[in-house]
């Protein structure tokens, strides 16, 4: 039944995915815990290494929950099913474009669903924050110090590695003494 | 968008021409740290310049439909190209080009991870990254809302949406689904008034 249930949630998660790896973040964190295949932190850390690694993040972060989950088959069934929609819908749209079809109710779906998307990335990091105890005022201020850090330097363009790599060592040093 | 069909711009045998798409994409893969549009400088030095395989004026429509279509777009885009240089088995060759060494990585970590996550050293080193997983996703969130929220109806819906998540507990599919039509009926709206 898990292996159905990967499948079926990460196909589902592909299938909703518009706008990109991170747009996935907040469907696959519903079905993380909607199942209770991982914990908060565990999902947080996942999306950790996963957003560190070269390659999508998306099909990284799959890979993972599908072996703890599952373990190797899951893997494989969570990283598959997840980049199954992306295959049929990208073939399909090349079809259509070809032909010269009408790919406006595409289009202008977009237009009403990348605001969608944007309220779902921005809620599930906050969740995530309250989770780690960012926001709460009794929180020790260095994690806050690190995020508006972080922030800074993607804002600069900094590369997601070297700020992830950066903040591992930045931990060890702060919490390690 | 406009696209040369179905006709395939490879020259090279069957096998020859996947085994090279597959090689192509493998070596793209590993150079797409954070996010698939970083990846688009790699395809036009590897597929459009060296390998001839598309025109550089045809990268607009390669975004296009990658960012258009749900999921990666660094896959989407692989998969765009593949199909268009050796139709299905092509695009299935660039997909898995693009998978295996992430892949492999991964596993890699994930090993390391499960095997040294319980070290004090390797505990604080998280300590200190999740804040900064947060701050990516937060500037995720900025880099699609800016030019997701161009105009009233987008910023309402954005509002109405954060609305929804912390007020209900609704599930993020029926929002993008909702949104969906909602751009649509936009859509046809604006048209019929003309």
């Amino acid at each position: 039944m898990t292996m159905l249930y990967l499948f079926l949630e990460f196909f589902k998660i592909g299938l909703f995915g518009f706008g990109g790896g991170y747009a996935m973040i907040p469907l696959m964190e519903q079905a993380v815990r909607d199942h209770e295949w991982l914990s908060q932190q565990q999902f947080t850390d996942i999306i950790a290494i996963a957003g560190s690694s070269p390659g999508p993040i998306a099909a990284n972060s799959a890979l993972f929950i599908g072996y703890q989950t599952a373990g190797v088959w899951g893997a494989i069934i969570a990283a598959g099913s997840n980049v199954l929609p992306s295959l049929i819908i990208v073939l399909v749209l090349i079809k259509l474009i070809a032909r010269h079809a009408d790919t406006h109710i595409l289009t202008s779906s977009l237009y009403g669903i990348h605001p969608v998307i944007t309220a779902l990335i921005l809620y599930a990091g906050i969740r995530m924050g309250i989770q780690i105890d960012l926001f709460s005022l009794s929180a020790d201020y260095s994690q806050y110090v690190i995020m508006l850090g972080a922030l800074g330097l993607l804002f600069k363009k900094v590369s997601p590695v070297w700020v992830i790599s950066l903040a591992g060592i930045i931990g060890m040093v702060i919490y390690g003494i | 968008m406009h696209l040369q069909g179905d006709k395939s711009s490879a020259s090279g045998t069957w096998a020859h021409d996947l085994l090279h798409i597959f090689i192509s994409f493998l070596k793209i893969s590993p150079l797409t740290f954070g996010g698939g549009i970083a990846m688009i400088p790699q395809i036009e030095s590897e597929i459009v310049n060296k390998r001839n395989w598309l025109s550089s004026a045809e990268l607009p429509n390669i975004l296009a439909v990658a960012q258009s279509a749900p999921g990666s777009i660094a896959i989407n885009a692989a998969i765009y190209i593949g199909y268009t240089v050796r139709g299905v088995w092509g695009s299935l060759a660039a997909m898995f080009g693009m998978l295996l060494p992430a892949n492999l990585i991964i596993i890699l970590l994930t090993y390391l991870f499960l095997t040294y996550h319980n070290l004090p050293m390797v505990q604080d080193a998280f300590q200190g990254i999740r804040p900064a997983i947060i701050a990516l996703i937060l500037f995720a969130a900025f880099k699609i809302g800016r030019h997701a929220i161009q105009d009233r109806l987008t910023a309402v819906l954005f509002i109405l949406a954060v609305s929804l998540l912390v007020g209900l507990a609704i599930s993020p599919v029926f929002m993008i689904i909702g949104g969906g039509l909602i751009g649509w009926m936009h859509h046809l709206w604006s048209r019929k008034r003309g």
